[in-house]
């Protein structure tokens, strides 16, 4: 049943890609004439694209309609289907599909993803606005120590620590330490002994 | 120069190449080096259950290009370390099936099934030693075929592939791959056209940047890094974040029985497993030379094989699955063949057939100086092709992994059964973190930072509803050659708009590519 | 510390090196200099700058901090620097044909010339039209005969404007080639091998195969005569009025003041125009030696070049 809803939402995305994006947003056709000759236009790999998503939703309409009538989950040990993830899967059932559950847990978690970023851009010039030299700015600071640190110790102990207690469904003062601990070895293995990377955010304020 | 001469300088680049430090006065090459830690971190990631070798290279790889550099120098340690840790993750991953019953890797479920009932009958160590063994003995006889293969196929596609026939060869594998990989044809095909998309987006050849919604920081496209990291390991991270989350931390605290003297395997076991290990290792290497096929289907095909046989045999005896090992030397020998024969298109064609034949290519990208592809095979007679070099350098790094196996793997893989303690959710948030630090000092925009957690997006969402990712992969990797080549062969052509059937060879891909997308709907219908 | 010991190293350089002594000690950099880097990273181009870099920051204490951003010849780098602060905190290396002849075929870009400030250029190419020796083609006439004889040539380039350069040269002896578009030198000299495409241009990378014997440069794409085959006709005596002259070029985001253009222009060109230097020894090798423009005769360059882009474009739409 799933799979259904998925094969028609892939049929409506590509034919939106194929004849609302496309068209609008790229400048020159499927076929251009160039230097008196035709040649293949911008268009052209994106459209296959957008093509393919969308027979690749027919055809799983077309698959779900014969594999309703037999629904049968077959055991991991039959199905010889590698497994999608790098990481074993704990036993994908034939019927996954994505319930209101996950949804609200990945906006939970990109929430905190994109509080913990947000630190990490502007806690640097945050603190450098407080308690840097007058006129002072994080632009010009930001390979120098201490300022060029701040962002990144306060966005990503932050990012390991909330999720970790998410995980946990708990808040433990020993998440902060892991998180501090993983921050300082990246800052020992890239910052260190490495003089022209930058750790975010510093390449690009 | 022949081709002697450039296997010469591809073991010399090894062993000669830049020393890394001196021990009791032998010099140490930097490259022999990385690949020991490599294979070293492999084993240690494959026998943690949760962390496999693609997310290990993924991981190093950023760490090693700051290390490296952005010269040709670099490719070998890179290699070298890549090289190792995917050889490694496939000795290690037996560990956790046999000790715990809880595969390291997807493609040792197989190895549980008479692993674990072995381990619980106390003989733990036999079990793992035959893994080892057959292991090494598959990944060894693939790394040959590999090497005998990849060079002539090569020349023969550069000598009587135009480029029309390109051009069908790469729809022929991106089909294949959106076919065999998953459960379903429909959603690899979905896969293969979202990885193609996102793979246009910004590039192509006029000037003004298409489908970037008028944005700026779409304009320079999606990194590969940001994609395939975003979809592979981010998206992983995802999920088994939410997993642990609904079904509580599990530990692991299952205690081997270890009564049994810790010795080799005796002559007439070794008798009795090889013939299961030389079948499986034909199956795997087949299978492993088709690009998007991976050791999990080997390790099947080579464990209901051996099952076939052994019970055809000796129909009186213990049978697969009572924990006889045979049956490990089966799935092993299978699952580890995959490994060296899973190069053959990516040296030779420049088509990755797995994960980690990916983080090879976003090596091989991201440094500069070595295209896989046909290309790399032209043995020039005046001039030194240097890729070749590497490529030759790449097979001899491959067989002293081989020889680290051989010699030192064993005993390294039987004492890793503690990484099953490993609290992977404090894991999790620091690969993420790491990975996003990595893309930063790769791209130094923060923007890719959040490409890359929508990417994890899409690979959790792909995960959720049974998607392969790998397709994805793929097609966003080989999205750019394809739109480039059939642009070229559009124009070559003199804008035949039937290139693509302007020949008896691009006729048979053709209808190749047609056949197999009709039979892996139809097979999956009936 | 730091920057106690940087400043040390600058003084001793300064004293070291007097030549260098007038950007060293008029000007010092605001801050990390950002080098934006128009080429994919490992390549010759993106080894170029990263060294020209190292070896400024060896001799003078100033901080780069390279970062590639590629794509689109050149034109997505001239975006991002675009109204980035002028004071020389920010600087990038592309071709002169990026604020050219690009710049000018993305006619809506919003890109104008006053909007960047050039720096000097480093390096020149040596733009040849290049055959396999094996293809039997010895001079460019060889090829004319070929293609009057009915045969179909495949042209490969690597840029809109060689492409262009390509169809004008056909249309001159009314041949028409099949333009093959292809990403980047060592692309076309693959494509060569491969026998994919016939004839393809080459930016001096085929100067290592035109030793070896194994390539010819048919035609010079330079007003001038090459290095290595001084004899191949230029475009010019082909009837094209165009050429394929090119520098790699440092530039900054527009209106920068002189003090700051001239230390910078100074600092890069005479790292380049070293060869004792590991940058200036890599521009010897890989682009036959250092070709510096800097100041006004840049600025008048690169006018010229933006009028004789807008002309090319008139003409191959014809």
């Amino acid at each position: 049943m799933a799979d259904r809803w998925l094969g028609l939402l892939a049929l409506a995305i590509g034919i939106l890609i194929l004849f609302v994006w496309i068209p609008l947003d790229v400048d020159t056709g499927i076929f251009e004439k160039a230097r008196r000759s035709v040649v293949l236009g911008d268009a052209f790999a994106p459209a296959v694209a957008a093509a393919l998503v969308a027979v690749g939703g027919c055809l799983l309409l077309l698959e779900s309609r014969t594999r309703l009538s037999r629904s049968v989950g077959r055991s991991t040990e039959q199905s010889a289907s590698p497994s999608p993830g790098l990481a074993p899967d704990s036993s994908p059932g034939p019927t996954a599909s994505l319930t209101l559950d996950n949804c609200s847990y990945l906006l939970a978690t990109l929430f905190v993803i994109a509080i913990s970023l947000l630190v990490m851009r502007y806690a640097g010039p945050v603190s450098v606005s407080l308690f840097g030299d007058d006129g002072a700015s994080y632009r010009l600071l930001r390979d120098t120590a201490p300022w060029k640190y701040v962002g990144f110790v306060a966005g990503g102990v932050m990012l390991v620590a909330a999720l970790i207690s998410r995980v946990e469904r708990r808040v433990r003062f020993r998440f902060l330490m892991i998180g501090l601990i993983a921050v300082l070895i990246l800052i020992a293995v890239y910052d260190l002994p490495f003089d022209d990377l930058l750790l975010p955010p510093n390449g690009d304020v | 120069m022949d081709w002697f001469d450039y296997v010469l300088l591809g073991v010399q680049a090894v062993f000669q190449g830049p020393v890394a430090f001196e021990l009791a006065g032998f010099a140490i090459p930097i490259s022999v080096l990385m690949v020991l830690s490599g294979f070293l971190l492999g084993i240690l990631v494959g026998s943690t259950p949760g962390l496999a070798g693609p997310m290990a290279m993924a991981i190093s790889l950023p760490i090693l290009i700051s290390v490296f550099g952005y010269h040709e120098s670099a490719l070998l340690p890179v290699f070298g370390f890549l090289i190792g840790v995917m050889k490694g993750a496939t000795v290690g991953g037996a560990v956790p099936a046999i000790l715990f019953n809880t595969p390291g890797t997807p493609d040792a479920y197989m190895t549980t099934l008479d692993g674990y009932p072995l381990a619980q009958r106390g003989e733990a160590n036999k079990a793992l030693r035959v893994a080892h063994i057959s292991s090494a003995s598959g990944d060894t006889f693939s790394d040959i075929v590999l090497i005998l293969c990849a060079p002539f196929l090569a020349i023969i596609v550069e000598r009587y592939l135009d480029l029309p026939e390109k051009t069908a060869l790469l729809l022929l594998s991106m089909a294949f791959i959106a076919s065999v990989i998953g459960r379903s044809a429909g959603k690899g095909l979905i896969s293969v056209g979202l990885g193609l998309l996102a793979a246009y987006v910004g590039t192509g050849e006029d000037f003004s940047p298409r489908l970037t919604f008028g944005s700026e920081a779409l304009a320079q496209g999606f990194s590969v890094a940001s994609a395939i990291l975003g979809v592979l390991i981010v998206g992983e991270v995802f999920k088994s974040m939410e997993d642990m989350r609904r079904d509580g931390i599990s530990s692991v605290n299952a205690r081997v029985k270890n009564s049994e003297r810790r010795r080799g395997l005796s002559v007439g076991l070794l008798r009795s497993i090889s013939p299961y290990i030389a079948r499986s290792a034909l199956i795997g290497t087949a299978i492993g030379a088709l690009p998007g096929v991976g050791s999990t289907l080997a390790a099947t095909l080579g464990y209901t094989t051996g099952k076939g046989r052994h019970a055809k045999l000796h129909p009186q005896k213990a049978q697969f699955g009572d924990g006889i090992p045979e049956g490990i030397a089966a799935t092993e020998a299978a699952n580890s063949s995959v490994s060296g024969a899973n190069l053959i298109p990516v040296l030779s064609l420049g088509i990755p057939g797995n994960a980690s034949a990916v983080f090879l290519i976003l090596a091989a990208d991201s440094i500069g100086g070595f295209n896989p592809g046909p290309s790399v095979f032209r043995f020039n007679a005046d001039t030194v092709n240097p890729e070749l070099v590497v490529a030759f350098g790449l097979f001899t790094m491959m067989m002293l992994a081989n020889l680290l196996n051989w010699t030192i793997g064993g005993r390294v893989m039987r004492a890793m059964g503690i990484m099953t303690r490993v609290p992977k959710h404090y894991l999790l948030p620091v690969i993420l973190l790491l990975t996003l630090t990595a893309i930063y000092i790769q791209e130094t925009r923060l923007v890719a930072v959040w490409f890359t957690i929508g990417f994890g997006v899409l690979g959790y969402l792909m995960r959720r509803i049974d998607m392969s990712p790998l397709p994805f992969v793929i097609a966003f990797i080989l999205g750019g050659r394809l739109e480039e080549t059939a642009r070229q062969a559009f124009s070559a052509t003199g804008s035949d708009p039937w290139f693509l059937f302007s020949s008896a060879t691009c006729i048979v891909f053709m209808g190749l590519t047609v056949l197999i997308l009709l039979l892996s709907a139809r097979s999956r219908r009936s | 510390m730091k920057k106690v010991i940087r400043s040390l190293q600058a003084a001793a350089c300064a004293i070291a090196l007097v030549t260098n002594v007038s950007y060293a000690a008029q000007w010092q950099p605001p801050g990390p200099i950002k080098l934006m880097i128009a080429f994919a990273a490992g390549g010759g181009a993106d080894t170029q700058a990263r060294l020209i870099a190292e070896e400024i920051e060896a001799s003078s204490g100033w901080k780069f901090i390279p970062e590639n951003v590629t794509g689109k010849g050149g034109l997505n780098l001239l975006k991002a620097m675009k109204g980035q602060p002028n004071d020389g905190s920010v600087i990038g290396i592309m071709v002169t044909e990026s604020l050219a002849y690009n710049r000018l075929v993305a006619g809506d870009s919003g890109l104008e010339l006053s909007d960047f400030t050039p720096l000097t250029t480093t390096a020149g190419f040596q733009m040849g039209l290049v055959a396999k020796t094996e293809s039997g083609y010895k001079t460019f006439d060889d090829v004319v005969a070929a293609s009057s004889g009915g045969e179909k040539l495949r042209f490969g380039a690597m840029s809109p404007k060689l492409a262009d350069l390509a169809y004008l040269l056909g249309k001159a002896h009314d041949i028409e080639f099949n333009i093959v578009s292809l990403k980047g030198g060592k692309a076309v000299m693959n494509a060569l091998n491969a026998g994919d495409v016939d004839l393809g241009w080459g930016a001096g990378i085929q100067g290592k195969a035109v030793k070896a014997g194994e390539m010819v440069n048919l035609v010079s794409g330079l007003s001038k005569p090459l290095d290595l085959s001084p004899d191949a006709p230029l475009l010019k005596d082909l009837g094209v009025e165009y050429n394929a002259d090119g520098y790699f070029l440092f530039a900054a985001p527009g209106g920068m003041s002189d003090d700051v253009r001239n230390a910078l222009a100074d600092a890069l060109s005479s790292v380049a125009a070293n060869p004792e230097s590991k940058a200036g020894g890599l521009i010897q090798k890989a682009f036959g030696g250092a070709a510096i423009f800097k100041g006004a005769e840049l600025d008048q360059m690169l006018a010229a070049d933006s009028e004789a882009a807008a002309s090319l474009l008139k003409a191959a739409a014809e």
